[in-house]
C-alpha cells in the first residue's frame, strides 16, 4: 500500500493558520504513507496534475487530499484519481479548512489538529476498498397522481417530450378545484376558459392515459422501477361506448345535492359533475341511484341507445410500471366549523369562498347571481372575513394560506361587477399580495370597486331582522363596528387532503406537522422528495396559487423528464450492504430506513441447513444515510465508504 | 398448578398440536430445576413448577425453527417472547404459550418488585389457586437501586462500575442466558473490525458490559437471568434497569408489552423528545 498525502494551502485560507509544510512532514511519517507534499491550490489544474503525476511516477495507490470539505471537492479528486488510472473511491479528504484553519487562530494548535485530521484520513483510506458504480434501468413512463391544474400541467409537459404519462384522478372528471372557480386573479380570466383547453389537451393527447374515478392503492419499487396498483372504481357507464349525449341524466329521476356546486345546487344520481367535464362520461352515484338502492327504475339503461350503462361493472385493479411519479394531489378547504362565532351552519347566509365562486359562475347554481342562500335575494352588503383557519395556531393551521387575500380581493371585485349597488367589506389581519400585479389588483378592488378594508378580527356574527350583524374591531380607527350584511363570505385557508398521510406513507415520502408533503430541500430541492424518483407539485406541498402551481408542475416534469431521457441511472456505490452471515433478520434496519431501501429476503443458510430471513439493500433506493448501520447491533449492515472497519481504524489512530 | 400444566402439555402432545413442550424438570440435586424438553405425552409428569423455576425458557425457542413448540412462560418469559416476535425471531403460529401466573412463588429477589406477573401474551393462562389475579408486586421499589445510583456523583459511579467490571472474567454467561442475545456473531467475537479488546482488561470489560447494556436498551424484559448467571456477581440488572427507566421516561416505551409496537431504536416519531440532543 502506497498512500500519497497532498496538503493544500488554499491560497492562504489554510496556510495562514496551519503550517502546511509541517503537516506534510508529519504525514510522511505515518504508516503506509509513501509520499507527502503541499501545493497552493490542490483543486486547480496544476494541483490535480501534481496528484496524477505522483500516482504514475511514485506508484501511489491511495490518496489523501488534505484541503477543504469533501462536499466541495471530493468529486473533483475522485475524477482526478480515475483519470490517473486508480479507483476513484480510494481518495479521502481531510478537511483542514472548515474544520480547522477557519475556526482556529492559534497556529501551533491548529497545525497539531490538522495533523490529527490527516492521521484519521490516512487511517480511513488504508481500509478503503475499490468500489464501482452501479446502474439502474429506467422505465420510461411517468405517473401523475391528481388531475387538477397541477397534474394536468405536469402531464402535458411530460407528454410534450413524448414520454407516456398515466394520470390518476379520484373524481369522475379531471379539472380539480380550478374547474370550480369563476374567475382567476389578478387578470380575471374565466377559469374554465383557460383550464378546459388544457383538460381537452390531456384527453386528446396520445401520450396521456387518463384514469378518472380511480385511486392509487399501492406503490412499491424504487426510482426507475415503481410498480403501482391503480383501483378503477366502478363508474357503471362504459367509458368506451358512451358518447356523452346526456340522455341518461336528463331522464334520471333522482336529485341529490351537487358536490361540485358545494351543496348549493342539485345533480342527478347519474351525472357529469360539470358541463365541461373530461371525460364527458357520466358516473352513477350508487348510494343515490334507485337501481342500486331499491332495484327499481333502470331508466338510464332504457334511454341509452348505445347500451353504455353497465350496472354490473365492478371495481378493477390494474398494475403498471413507472420510472417516476409526480404527486399532484392538491388541497382541501379548511373546515371552519370550529369557528362558532362566525355562525356557519347556523346561518344559511354565511358561506365560504368556494360557495362564492360557484354563485359568481354563470353556469353555477344561481346562474351567476350573488344571492343569499336563505331566501335567494340578491346580496348587496357582503362581508368577507379573512384568515379563516390560516395563521391561527389555536383553531386552525399556523401558516398563511397565501391565496385568500387575493381571492377575497377578486370576490370583492366580482361582487361589484355583478351588481353595481353591492358593497364589499373585508375584515383582514394583513393583506398579503406578494406576486406579480397582485398589490395592484388589491388596490384596484379598493379604489375602483369600492371594497372597504377593515383591519381587525370579527368577534361575532348574529342574525337580527333578517340581516346578519357582523361585529368586529377596526384596529386602525380603534373602534368597535357592526355591519349589517346580507351575506358573509369566509376566506377559508388551504389544508392537506384528508388522505394525505396515507398517500405519503404509500409513497414513502415525508410530511410535516400540517400533513403537507415535505420537499427534499426547502430552497434547493423544492419539487423533489427524499424518495428519489418522486416529485411534488402544487398545493399538496404547501398552499399555492395557480401560477405557482403551474410553475411547480413544470419543474416537477423537468425533474421526471431528466430521468426519462436516461436509459439507466448511474448510482454512487456508497450504499449500505448486508453481511448475511451476521444478519439475524431482526428487521431493525428495515424499520429504520427512511427510504424504504431495505427488503427482507429468504436465504438458504448452508451452515444451519435451513432457510432464514435476512435484510437486503435495494441499491437503487439507498441514499447511504447510515441509519441502518446505526441500529444494527451485530454490525451486519455496513455503508460502503464508511464501513465499520474504516471508522474503527480511525478511532484507533487517534 | 402443576397438574394443570402437565394436563395441558399432555393434551398438546397427545393431539400433536405441538412437537415439543418446553418446561421445567427437577435436576439431579433434587432441589433445583433444569429446562425440560418433552416430546412425548408420557413424559409430562416430569414437569415441575415451583420457586426454583428460574430460567427464561424463551431463550430456547429459537433452537427449533419450523417446529411447533409449547412453552411454559412466566411473566418475564412471555415478555421476552413478545420481543423475539417483534424482532422477527419466532413465528407466532409455531408457538403455544402456556402462561403461568407467578409472583407468589417468589422466584428471586427481582420478583418482589415485578409489576407484571401475568403473561403479556399467551394461549392459555394457568393461575395460582386462591390468589387474586394479577396482584402486582411493589412497582415503587422497581427502580430503587437505580435511583440510589443516580443520586451519586458521576465520578463516584464511574469508580463503582470500574470496580464491578474489573471482576468480569469475560465468560459471557450473561450473554448465553439472555434471550435477547441471539446475534449470529456477537460483536464481542468479531474481528473485522475488533470492536473492543477480548482480553480481561478493565478497558475491554468496560466496553463489553456497556455495549451489552446498550444493545439491550428498549429490549431487556428484566428477567434477571444475566445477573443470576454472573459468576462474579456484577449487578447487571442495575444497568439494564437504568436503560429501561430511560426508555420509559423518554419514550413511554416498555419492552415486551406489544408485538405490534415498533422496536424502540428502529423507529422514529416526530414527537420524540429532542431536548437531550445538545
Amino acid at each position: 500500500m502506497k498512500i500519497g498525502v497532498f496538503v493544500c494551502h488554499c491560497g492562504t485560507n489554510i496556510s495562514h493558520t496551519v503550517d502546511v509544510e509541517e503537516v506534510a512532514k508529519a504525514a510522511a511519517k505515518l504508516p503506509n504513507v509513501h509520499f507527502a507534499t503541499t501545493y497552493k491550490y490542490m483543486c486547480s489544474s496544476p494541483g490535480q496534475a501534481l496528484i496524477a503525476d505522483s500516482i504514475k511516477e511514485k506508484g501511489l495507490d491511495r490518496i489523501v487530499v488534505s484541503a477543504c470539505s469533501p462536499s466541495l471537492h471530493e468529486k473533483t479528486f475522485r475524477k482526478c484519481l480515475e483519470e490517473a488510472g486508480i479507483n476513484p473511491y480510494l481518495v479521502e479528504m481531510a478537511n483542514i479548512r472548515e474544520h480547522c484553519s477557519w475556526v482556529h487562530s492559534d497556529r501551533a494548535q491548529a497545525t497539531k489538529k490538522a495533523i490529527e485530521l490527516v492521521k484519521l484520513s490516512v487511517a480511513k483510506v488504508s481500509r478503503s476498498k475499490p468500489l464501482s458504480k452501479s446502474f439502474i434501468p429506467i422505465e420510461k413512463r411517468v405517473l401523475v397522481i391528481g388531475g387538477g391544474i397541477s397534474g394536468i400541467q405536469a402531464a402535458l409537459d411530460v407528454s410534450f417530450a413524448k414520454f407516456p404519462v398515466v394520470m390518476v384522478e379520484k373524481e369522475p372528471s379531471i379539472g380539480g378545484k380550478m374547474a370550480k372557480f369563476d374567475k382567476t386573479f389578478p387578470t380575471l380570466d374565466c377559469a374554465a376558459c383557460i383550464l378546459t383547453p388544457k383538460m381537452v389537451g390531456v384527453a386528446q393527447n396520445k401520450y396521456v392515459t387518463m384514469h378518472t374515478f380511480s385511486e392509487v392503492v399501492e406503490v412499491s419499487g424504487h426510482v426507475g422501477d415503481f410498480t403501482v396498483k391503480i383501483k378503477k372504481k366502478a363508474r357503471s357507464v362504459d367509458l368506451k361506448k358512451c358518447t356523452g349525449c346526456g340522455a341518461c341524466y336528463a331522464k334520471c329521476p333522482v336529485k341529490v345535492t351537487s358536490e361540485f356546486d358545494e351543496g348549493l345546487g342539485k345533480r342527478k344520481a347519474i351525472y357529469v359533475p360539470f358541463p365541461q367535464a373530461v371525460p364527458n362520461v357520466p358516473v352513477i352515484d350508487r348510494n343515490a341511484c334507485l337501481w342500486f338502492t331499491k332495484k327499481t327504475c333502470g331508466l338510464c339503461k332504457k334511454v341509452c341507445a348505445i347500451g353504455a350503462i353497465d350496472y354490473d361493472q365492478e371495481d378493477e385493479i390494474i398494475e403498471e410500471k413507472f420510472g417516476a411519479i409526480i404527486v399532484a394531489t392538491g388541497f382541501k378547504q379548511f373546515d371552519h366549523s370550529v369557528y362558532g362565532e362566525y355562525g356557519y351552519g347556523k346561518f344559511k347566509d354565511v358561506v365560504t369562498g368556494m360557495h362564492f365562486e360557484r354563485m359568481a359562475n354563470s353556469s353555477g347554481p344561481t346562474g351567476g347571481k350573488i344571492v343569499r342562500p336563505s331566501d335567494g335575494k340578491e346580496a348587496l352588503d357582503v362581508v368577507f372575513i379573512q384568515c379563516v383557519g390560516s395563521r391561527d395556531e389555536q383553531k386552525g393551521v399556523p401558516y398563511c394560506s397565501r391565496v385568500c387575500c387575493m381571492y377575497t380581493a377578486k370576490h370583492a371585485t366580482l361582487l361589484r361587477e355583478h351588481n353595481k349597488n353591492a358593497q364589499a367589506y373585508v375584515f383582514y389581519i394583513d393583506v398579503r399580495a406578494a406576486g406579480k400585479n397582485y398589490e395592484e389588483f388589491v388596490k384596484k378592488a379598493q379604489d375602483e370597486y369600492g371594497a372597504v378594508y377593515l383591519r381587525g378580527r370579527v368577534s361575532r356574527v348574529f342574525e337580527k331582522g333578517g340581516k346578519l350583524i357582523v361585529r368586529g374591531a377596526d384596529t386602525l380607527s380603534g373602534s368597535q363596528i357592526e355591519i349589517k350584511a346580507d351575506l358573509v363570505v369566509l376566506a377559508n385557508g388551504l389544508i392537506a387532503q384528508d388522505d394525505a398521510t396515507t398517500i405519503a406513507q404509500m409513497l414513502h415520502i415525508q410530511y410535516d406537522k400540517n400533513r403537507l408533503f415535505t420537499e427534499a430541500h426547502p430552497k434547493l430541492a423544492p419539487v423533489e422528495t427524499i424518495t428519489s424518483g418522486i416529485f411534488l407539485t402544487g398545493a399538496c406541498q404547501s398552499p399555492k396559487d395557480i401560477p405557482d402551481t403551474v410553475a411547480t408542475a413544470s419543474a416537477a416534469s423537468v425533474k421526471a423528464l431528466g430521468l426519462m431521457v436516461h436509459d439507466k441511472l448511474e448510482k454512487d456505490p456508497l450504499v449500505a450492504r448486508t453481511n448475511n452471515d451476521l444478519c439475524s433478520g431482526c428487521k431493525a434496519c428495515y424499520l429504520a430506513c427512511p427510504y424504504s431501501a431495505i427488503e427482507m429476503v429468504e436465504i438458504e443458510d448452508r451452515k444451519l441447513k435451513r432457510k432464514r430471513m435476512v435484510s437486503r439493500v435495494i441499491e437503487g433506493v439507498c441514499a447511504g444515510c447510515g441509519n441502518c448501520t446505526a441500529v444494527c447491533r451485530m454490525g451486519a449492515i455496513d455503508v460502503e465508504g464508511f464501513t465499520n472497519r474504516q471508522i474503527m481504524r480511525q478511532i484507533e489512530a487517534l | 398448578m402443576i397438574e394443570e400444566i402437565r394436563q395441558k402439555a399432555k393434551e398438546l402432545l397427545a393431539a400433536s398440536k405441538v412437537d415439543m413442550v418446553i418446561g421445567y424438570r427437577r435436576s439431579g440435586d433434587g432441589v433445583s430445576t433444569v429446562p425440560a424438553f418433552i416430546d412425548s405425552a408420557q413424559d409430562v409428569d416430569s414437569l415441575v413448577w415451583d420457586q426454583n423455576c428460574v430460567y427464561n425458557l424463551a431463550n430456547y425457542l429459537r433452537e427449533f425453527p419450523g417446529k411447533k413448540i409449547g412453552v411454559v412462560a412466566k411473566g418475564c418469559d412471555a415478555r421476552a417472547i413478545v420481543v423475539l416476535l417483534q424482532e422477527n425471531q419466532l413465528e407466532r403460529e409455531n408457538l403455544f404459550i402456556i402462561g403461568v401466573e407467578c409472583g407468589v412463588t417468589d422466584i428471586s429477589e427481582k420478583c418482589a418488585a415485578c409489576p407484571r406477573t401475568v403473561s403479556a401474551i399467551c394461549d392459555i393462562l394457568i393461575k395460582e389457586k386462591g390468589r387474586k389475579s394479577g396482584a402486582p408486586g411493589n412497582e415503587k421499589d422497581a427502580y430503587a437501586a437505580v435511583e440510589a445510583l443516580e443520586a451519586r456523583r458521576a465520578e463516584e459511579r464511574l469508580g463503582l462500575w470500574r470496580e464491578e467490571f474489573s471482576r468480569c472474567i469475560r465468560c459471557y454467561a450473561c450473554r448465553q442466558v439472555c434471550p435477547m442475545c441471539y446475534c449470529p456473531k456477537c460483536v464481542a467475537d468479531q474481528t473485522m473490525p475488533a470492536w473492543f479488546s477480548k482480553a480481561t482488561s478493565l478497558e475491554g470489560n468496560f466496553a463489553w458490559n456497556v455495549t451489552r447494556a446498550f444493545h439491550l436498551a428498549g429490549r431487556c424484559v428484566d428477567c434477571g437471568e444475566c445477573e443470576r448467571a454472573c459468576p462474579v456477581g456484577i449487578p447487571l440488572r442495575d444497568l439494564n434497569k437504568k436503560l429501561e427507566k430511560e426508555a420509559k421516561e423518554l419514550y413511554k416505551y416498555e419492552a415486551g408489552s406489544s408485538v405490534e409496537a415498533k422496536p424502540l431504536f428502529a423507529s422514529y416519531d416526530k414527537d420524540d423528545p429532542k431536548d437531550f440532543i445538545k
